[in-house]
């Protein structure tokens, strides 16, 4: 038995409320129990305890991912750090190489990580990818915001035939939920164009984005999938765009789930809440969105914080790439993948001068200061849409200190004065916020039951800051703060001490969730229009697509409950 | 002053990351301690004085009263006075790849070649070539947005293609030819070509390229502007790369 008892930490633990109290955690074979007989003691004295953090949005693995790196060599060569005797050599900043991904999430007290926008075809390069992220637990969502077969089983009304599609993509690609990235809209950029309104129609298809988002949520329900939709907005990354923002949301509006979690999922709040007509009149429209986050409780929102200095832009809005690309004039990839989706990438350079940089940056923090319940907003970066991962501990310490705030805005362009309200804001988060939107938020939406809290029977998953929570300010010893939360003192995952004061000590290769929502007959309902499509359409043939557990580490399945087939029956 | 004097002893073929050769690297330490800095040999990390013989003579105050000389063909080591701040290196022989980039002050001096990304992204000082020079001289490294952005290049041989590629500051001078596409992708700074030139200033947007000597396959893409008069020569001035969005660089050529 491998036991271990961390004694006199000081244990935030939301999810079980604990708050701020000396407390023992004591940990047998990787999970957390009521008691130890005979275990290792780890005196932490007063020290920081965190559950292991969870990351609800970053892209660390897949296609986009590396197509970033090959477009930027110049990238690879920072943060280079040599082979050791048990770690891999690490380089590069914002499109790092797989090995550091984990490395760099580890010490900095992060076991689980979502890779938020697997596209179905290169699913096996991402698995790949995540196969070699070492130190953490991962999870993949598979895209379907604008796939051909979602547009048509929502345009014919056939939603029985787009819950077995989404469920036997879920299983083929080995996802963990949808991931809808600008909705009709990417269709209609392999045309040139996009979509405007959530009842804009979709070139071909006739359907709209209100319609595939309503259906998407309906089939999420319908197959019991444990996350809600994941949604990147239309409009993402254009001025003007939170009315966009604010009509999704709506969609959501008393949608009850069997769950208990929220339906809707809008990620990366702070390109989605944008005011003004044009780059010249942009302003920030934090406050609106704010305003309907605290009124909806059916949503949750991730910031995308961004801070400044370069970063590596990716997603699979190829339009919102094309765009920035015609901004910057830096270098520029973009995708089609067929029948499913599509991508962008393309370097930026957030510039403290440039006053639309500004405002961006301080939507996101108006965003997490202004959304009451810490439960519906998560710190995320977007890595590296936003910033690189490695800017989460600058982040907490800006939303811990108004003094530091202040003195950042003194640095920045005017312009944070006059279109955004952060100069505004009092709030500083408490440590147990922290915990919350580090940790217990993402755990929570992900319905990951074994993360993001301390109870007995959870995942031995545990974080130790080398800072005294009763003995600091947070909102003056900012920068204690700041260097707490850059390098953790120990990291626990799985029982197991793999990092201890910011260094690896032990590289372990983590779980990889899916979910399987099979339900009865739900390959033979689609069967004939996947032989079709997959022999008119496709580069590939149907037995060559998708990925099974040969490229999983540690595969662990979540089987769901789908009120459908012969369980339920359609109305 | 302090001069260090480093004599090649090795002889092989792989090449050394030797980015620890420089006089900041240098300046506080004593003998012992530099024959013990470590350098990358291959993907083995090895002594410095397994590579070098090391002498040492004189005292100094700062950096800039640091002088290296590197005694031998140093053609195989790497990446010498990478990042240098202020003193001088003199290199007797020829040097490989990448030879004072990211360099921010002080001299470096090659008396033999220098090979492919000398003074890449260097941002101050100078560097002398007093032989040939390889490719990519004062570039950007594979992907960068930009290349050298100040500090002066001057090389007395030849130089190899795409000399000052992405180069947006500086000053580069060649005393004879250079190859292909000389300034490629520009957005400032400044090169002088005494020799011949083969399409300078391919898609540059910014800075100055004047070739004194003759220009083979001149690019249809820069515009004829007139005459000018520099140094009592005259010169024909063309703008261009117009196959670029909003480009303003000026292109010499020695009028016939």
């Amino acid at each position: 038995m491998n036991e271990l008892i961390i004694k006199n930490g000081i244990v935030f633990d939301p999810l079980n409320n604990i708050k701020d109290e000396k407390k023992d955690i004591c940990i047998r074979d990787g999970k957390i129990v009521d008691d130890v007989k005979n275990p290792k003691i780890l005196d932490v004295n007063g020290l920081l305890v965190f559950p292991g953090g969870v990351d609800g949005h970053s892209h660390i693995a897949g296609a986009k991912v590396n197509s970033g790196r090959l477009i930027r060599p110049e990238d690879g060569r920072r943060s280079l750090k040599p082979k050791t005797s048990i770690t891999m050599p690490s380089s590069g900043y914002s499109v790092k190489n797989v090995f550091s991904e984990g490395y760099d999430y580890s010490i900095m007290g992060y076991t689980t990580v979502v890779e938020p926008a697997m596209p179905p075809l290169s699913a096996i390069h991402t698995h790949e990818e995540l196969r070699d992220i070492p130190m953490l637990d991962k999870l993949s969502l598979t895209l379907f915001g604008f796939n051909w077969f979602v547009m048509g089983y929502v345009s014919r009304g056939e939603i029985d035939k787009l819950a077995a599609y989404v469920a036997w993509m879920l299983k083929r690609t080995r996802g963990y939920g949808i991931k809808i990235v600008n909705p009709g809209g990417g269709e209609n950029w392999k045309w040139g164009k996009n979509v405007d309104s959530l009842d804009d129609q979709v070139i071909h298809f006739g359907v709209t984005p209100r319609e595939i988002l309503n259906d998407l949520m309906k089939v999420n329900e319908i197959l019991d999938l444990p996350h809600p939709i994941h949604v990147h907005t239309n409009k993402l990354g254009q001025p003007g765009n939170y009315n966009i923002t604010v009509d999704t949301m709506k969609l959501a509006s008393g949608f009850e789930t069997q769950r208990g979690r929220e339906p809707l999922h809008i990620t990366h709040v702070m390109f989605s809440s944008y005011g003004g007509e044009n780059w010249k009149t942009f302003d920030s429209k934090a406050d609106e969105i704010a305003r309907e986050v605290n009124s909806n409780k059916f949503i949750t929102v991730d910031v995308g914080q961004l801070m400044f200095g370069d970063t590596t832009t990716m997603t699979a809005d190829g339009y919102l790439e094309f765009n920035l690309q015609k901004l910057t004039g830096f270098k520029w990839s973009n995708s089609d993948t067929e029948l499913e989706t599509g991508g962008g990438v393309t370097p930026v350079i957030y510039s403290p001068t440039v006053p639309v940089n500004v405002i961006q940056w301080a939507i996101g923090l108006e965003a997490a200061l202004l959304i009451n319940d810490p439960y519906q907003v998560w710190l995320t970066t977007d890595h590296p849409n936003g910033a690189p991962l490695t800017r989460y501990p600058e982040i907490i310490s800006l939303l811990m200190s108004k003094e530091k705030r202040e003195k950042e805005i003194l640095q920045v362009n005017n312009a944070v004065n006059k279109r955004a309200i952060l100069p505004s804001l009092d709030r500083e988060y408490e440590w147990n916020e922290i915990a919350i939107i580090t940790r217990a938020a993402q755990a929570n939406s992900y319905q990951l039951r074994d993360k993001g809290h301390l109870g007995i029977g959870a995942d031995a998953d545990v974080t130790i800051f080398d800072i005294k929570p009763n003995e600091i300010d947070p909102s003056k010893d900012y920068d204690k703060v700041e260097k707490a939360f850059s390098a953790a003192k120990y990291t626990i995952k799985g029982g197991e001490i793999v990092v201890k004061d910011g260094q690896i000590v032990k590289v372990v290769s983590g779980k990889t969730y899916w979910t399987n929502a099979e339900f009865d007959e739900y390959y033979e309902l689609i069967e004939d229009d996947l032989k079709d499509w997959f022999a008119n359409y496709y580069t590939v043939n149907l037995d060559n697509y998708g990925v099974n557990d040969v490229y999983l580490t540690n595969p662990c399945m979540i089987r769901t409950n789908p009120t459908i087939g012969s369980r339920v029956r359609l109305a | 002053m302090r001069v260090i004097t480093l004599n090649l002893k090795y002889d092989g073929s792989i090449p050394v990351e030797a980015e620890t050769i420089t006089p900041d690297s240098f300046s506080d330490k004593s003998k012992e301690e530099i024959e013990e800095l470590s350098l990358y040999l291959g993907n083995k990390v090895v002594k410095l004085r397994e590579i070098f013989d090391v002498s040492v003579e004189g005292s100094n105050t700062g950096i800039d009263d640091v002088k290296i000389i590197i005694k031998g063909n140093a053609y195989r080591i790497k990446r010498i006075g990478e990042g240098m701040t202020g003193g001088e290196i003199l290199v007797e022989g020829n040097v490989d790849m990448r030879c004072g980039s990211m360099m921010r002050g002080g001299k470096i001096t090659i008396k033999g070649n220098a090979d492919s990304w000398t003074g890449q992204e260097m941002v101050g000082g100078e560097i002398i070539i007093e032989g040939d020079a390889g490719n990519y001289i004062g570039s950007g490294y594979r992907g960068a947005l930009n290349g050298m952005s100040g500090g002066k290049i001057t090389i007395k041989g030849n130089a190899g293609l795409y000399l000052g590629e992405k180069m947006n500051g500086g000053e580069i001078v060649v005393e004879k030819d250079a190859d292909m596409l000389a300034g490629l992708e520009m957005s400032g700074g400044k090169i002088t070509i005494k020799g011949n030139a083969i399409m300078p200033g391919g898609e540059m947007t910014g800075g100055d390229i004047i070739v004194m000597g003759t220009v083979i396959d001149r690019l249809p893409t820069f515009k004829y502007l007139g005459k000018e008069i520099i140094d009592n020569a005259n010169f024909e001035k063309y703008v261009g790369d117009l196959a670029m969005r909003r480009a303003k660089g000026s292109l010499y050529i020695k009028a016939p």
